[in-house]
């Protein structure tokens, strides 16, 4: 998880999971649909003041967009040497910065620059708003609102929280996994990347019957608590849908409505 | 009141082996009774308590035969959904017994799934915090609380499905003494204020001694005692003979009768406080012995001259940068030393532990072992000088076969392979396991994949051995094993430390305790000067062993007796 739930009481925080769900698909849809830098720039601004009305953690996602800054710019340089830009509409489209070898050849277009950059800009507008809904939307309110869905079984849903609920734990475990072969002699730093990932086999097994074991007393003390009983459960909590959570999810809705003809019409095309 | 378990010549044993795990068991249990089920590491108890809610056979397969009877339906005939509404049952782990994202959806899940409607489970829920008194967890995610949180929380979502009778599976074996102490007053209320009919599995005898009604004791299968408390204690010969833990109150008394000063075995600590305040001593106490466990050493007050192996200097840590986990530690501990760090959890003691061996880095400070600092050394490098056991056997065992598993270490530090091969014949006789040389670490009981972890950092040599919980969910003879060999290691000139929340092998093994409480060390010295600072315990929330309670509730006993032997000679030059 990139940033973890917290509690607060941000207008974000008490809106319903529905609507920033919502609100998520959107950005994930203009992700697929956009490629000119401006809107995706006016989108990650908007999400970064969304992200402030949050209370959003930066420093704890900052190690993120450093890591993925290399990629990104070699995203960006690619597709300027790369990209068939007779395909854009752009009037920059045609635009040569320089060539990277003598006799004008390998060009550095302009046009494929801005399409690289709107396509960086989508990896951090994708990361941002599920990083945002992750931060807002707790867990448990995740698996209630999964649950109402008609189709989601009991089952799906047990299996969706448990997973959730057990990543710390494996975690946990691999750590103390990595630990003991260091307590061993194991020096898990040095050698080359192949020697280096070698070394990590032996917690393969370990881990593997462990994980196992966890899941054998999980399905037992499940069963001992009646898991299997053939009534069907009636308990859904109730969730806050408030009128303006309503009218928000609706205007939403005319959002990606209207994002989408947008897009048939040219815009937000680069 | 009714019979509500009956069991009637029962045996079982598992699907695709021919060895009984349970042997012609014949068990009756009354309506609102406390029983206790205990016996050595493999006895069948966890067996038994699985066929009392049909876990056995509808889960786990195999044969069973006899009949199980539990609130009038057969146990073994009837799906296991259905009696979970009349027994529940509670588990070893509390981390595998957690199903909700909170607290309040965890004491939910059994209730809903019987098929309640919102309004009905939310009643239910209610009054598991209020009965159980943990609304203050409510809004909690069950992975972030404490051992004994979990644990509490675990038996809120038994009790939130209202059965008439809790089975607990060693329930306390993975808690410090406050969790320990959260969940058996829980056990306690809810037979005694609730009526509920408590079947208990559990290894620690002082307990058992405050809270049962009737004890059944099992060995290899089969009921060997039961009966009431005080039947079952006064088989001390049966019950020393199955390897199990005798309290000190009961091994006292037992003493006292034998020398005619009581003519019956007292079972608790108060009684046998009461009994001996009713003598009057001819001579005053003598004065204070050294009662000080052999070491390797031998010089100053611990019985070891200065010399240091490892020096802590101004250590500090903190995880997370918004309070001190150590808060500056200065600690010196000598060649030999056999040392008990003690403090509930989170008083850091595995902090300290992991810093010495390199697993964590300081934020300020410095450790230095044999005169050398750690700092820039890796864990691997350092592990030539110390090893680490950690608690859990299963977190540190990789390889396919014991003797691999004892290889891996040297193995690692390039020695020789003539070397490696008499050092891992010495070492596997040395724990006990030459006969499973081949056998997949996973095939071994728990106490014997414990003795193999420690096995593995034997082979390395290293000066000194630190073991993180060497003792926790074992049973007392395997406890007693694992404590000798460390022993012999001491004897042999090894310096060991030991992290426990056992009292009773901390006053039999070690000359030397640290107490932690709040990331500082409170209290350095030996047991006899540890266990006499009453305030200070209670400062760390530790408690002294039993025999050391009693005599310092007696006025004319010294306060710093730490052993029944000790006690017993004491008593006796002062009576004649």
């Amino acid at each position: 998880m990139l940033v973890e739930y917290r509690k607060r009481d941000t207008y974000l925080h008490k809106s319903n999971p529905k609507v920033l769900l919502l609100g998520t698909l959107i950005v994930i849809v203009a992700s697929i649909l956009w490629t000119h830098p401006i809107y995706c720039g006016v989108m990650l601004g908007l999400l970064i003041i969304l992200g402030q009305v949050a209370k959003f953690p930066w420093s704890q996602i900052k190690w993120f967009f450093k890591v993925i800054i290399i990629p990104v710019v070699f995203i960006m340089v690619i597709q300027a040497f790369s990209l068939d830009t007779s395909l854009l509409q752009t009037p920059y489209k045609d635009v040569i910065l320089f060539y990277l070898l003598p006799g004008q050849r390998l060009g550095f277009n302009l046009g494929g620059l801005l399409y690289g950059l709107a396509a960086s800009m989508k990896i951090y507008m994708v990361v941002l708003a599920v990083a945002i809904l992750g931060y807002t939307v707790s867990p448990s309110d995740f698996i209630q609102m999964i649950s109402r869905v008609r189709f989601a079984s009991r089952q799906f849903v047990f299996i969706f929280s448990t997973a959730w609920r057990f990543i710390p734990i494996i975690q946990k475990q691999i750590t103390h996994l990595l630990d003991a072969q260091k307590t061993r002699g194991m020096e898990l730093d040095k050698g080359k990347l192949g020697e280096r990932v070698r070394k990590l086999i032996p917690i393969v097994t370990p881990l593997l019957s462990n994980s196992l074991e966890t899941g054998d007393q999980i399905a037992l003390s499940m069963e001992a608590r009646a898991f299997g009983a053939k009534t069907k459960s009636k308990f859904i909590k109730p969730m806050r849908y408030t009128l303006q959570d309503r009218l928000l999810f609706y205007l939403l809705l005319i959002m990606l409505a209207l994002m989408i003809f947008a897009y048939t019409q040219g815009y937000g095309v680069l | 009141m009714g019979t509500i378990i009956s069991l009637q010549d029962v045996s079982f044993n598992y699907e695709k082996t021919k060895r009984k795990v349970l042997k012609g068991i014949n068990i009756d249990i009354n309506e609102g009774e406390f029983v206790v089920i205990t016996g050595p590491t493999g006895a069948g108890k966890t067996t038994l308590c699985e066929t009392l809610n049909g876990v056995i056979p509808n889960f786990i397969k195999g044969d069973l035969t006899g009949t199980i009877t539990v609130d009038g339906l057969n146990a073994s005939k009837t799906p296991v959904y259905q009696m979970a509404s009349r027994i529940g049952m509670v588990f070893q782990d509390p981390d595998t017994q957690l199903f909700g994202m909170t607290v309040e959806e965890d004491l939910a899940f059994g209730p809903a799934n019987l098929g309640l409607s919102f309004e009905e489970v939310m009643q239910r829920v209610e009054r598991s915090y209020n009965d159980l008194k943990i609304g203050d967890l409510k809004d909690r995610k069950p992975f972030e609380l404490s051992g004994g949180q979990k644990q509490s929380v675990s038996i809120g979502g038994v009790y939130a499905m209202l059965p008439k009778i809790i089975v607990f599976d060693e329930p306390t074996s993975m808690l410090d003494p406050i969790g320990k102490e959260r969940v058996f007053s829980i056990v306690k209320d809810i037979n005694k204020q609730y009526g509920i009919t408590i079947v208990l599995v559990e290894h620690e005898m002082n307990e058992i001694v405050k809270h049962a009604d009737k004890v059944i004791v099992m060995n290899k299968g089969e009921v060997r005692l039961q009966g009431s408390v005080e039947e079952v204690f006064s088989q001390v010969e049966t019950l020393k003979e199955l390897g199990l833990e005798i309290p000190q109150s009961i091994e006292l008394s037992t003493k006292l009768k034998e020398n005619h000063y009581i003519d019956k075995v007292l079972l608790t600590p108060a009684q046998v406080i009461a009994a001996c305040n009713g003598f009057k001593p001819k001579v005053q106490a003598p004065a204070a012995t050294p009662a000080v466990p052999p070491t390797a050493g031998a010089g100053n007050g611990r019985g070891l001259v200065h010399d240091p192996i490892i020096e802590v200097e101004n250590l500090r840590h903190s995880y997370l940068g918004d309070h001190d986990d150590l808060k500056g530690i200065n600690l010196s501990i000598n060649k030999g030393e056999f040392v008990a760090i003690i403090g509930q959890n989170g008083a850091g003691k595995t902090t300290l532990a992991r810093h010495i061996i390199g697993l964590l880095k300081p934020n300020e400070g410095a450790i230095k072992v044999n005169g050398k600092p750690i700092a820039g050394r890796s864990v691997a490098e350092l592990s030539r000088e110390v090893g680490y056991v950690f608690q859990n056997p299963d977190e540190q065992i990789f390889t396919d076969s014991v003797e691999d598993e004892l290889r891996f270490g040297p193995r690692n530090l390039e020695k020789r392979p003539e070397y490696i091969d008499s050092i891992v014949d010495e070492v596997l006789d040395d724990i006990g396991l030459s006969k499973y040389r081949q056998v997949w670490p996973k095939y071994l009981s728990k106490g014997e994949r414990q003795r193999l972890a420690m096995g593995s950092i034997i082979t390395m040599e290293p000066d000194v051995i630190i073991v993180d919980e060497p003792t926790t969910g074992q049973d007392w003879r395997e406890t007693l094993w694992i404590m000798d060999l460390l022993r012999k290691l001491n004897q042999k000139g090894k310096t060991i430390i030991i992290i426990t929340h056992n009292m009773e092998i901390v006053t039999r093994y070690c000359n030397r305790v640290l107490v932690m409480s709040q990331g500082e060390v409170i209290l350095d010295g030996t047991p006899k000067e540890i266990f006499t600072r009453r305030d200070k315990l209670q400062e760390a929330y530790l408690r002294p062993t039993d025999i050391t309670y009693i005599a310092q509730n007696i006025a004319y006993m010294p306060d710093d007796i730490i052993s029944v032997d000790e006690f017993y000679q004491v008593f006796r030059e002062m009576m004649e």
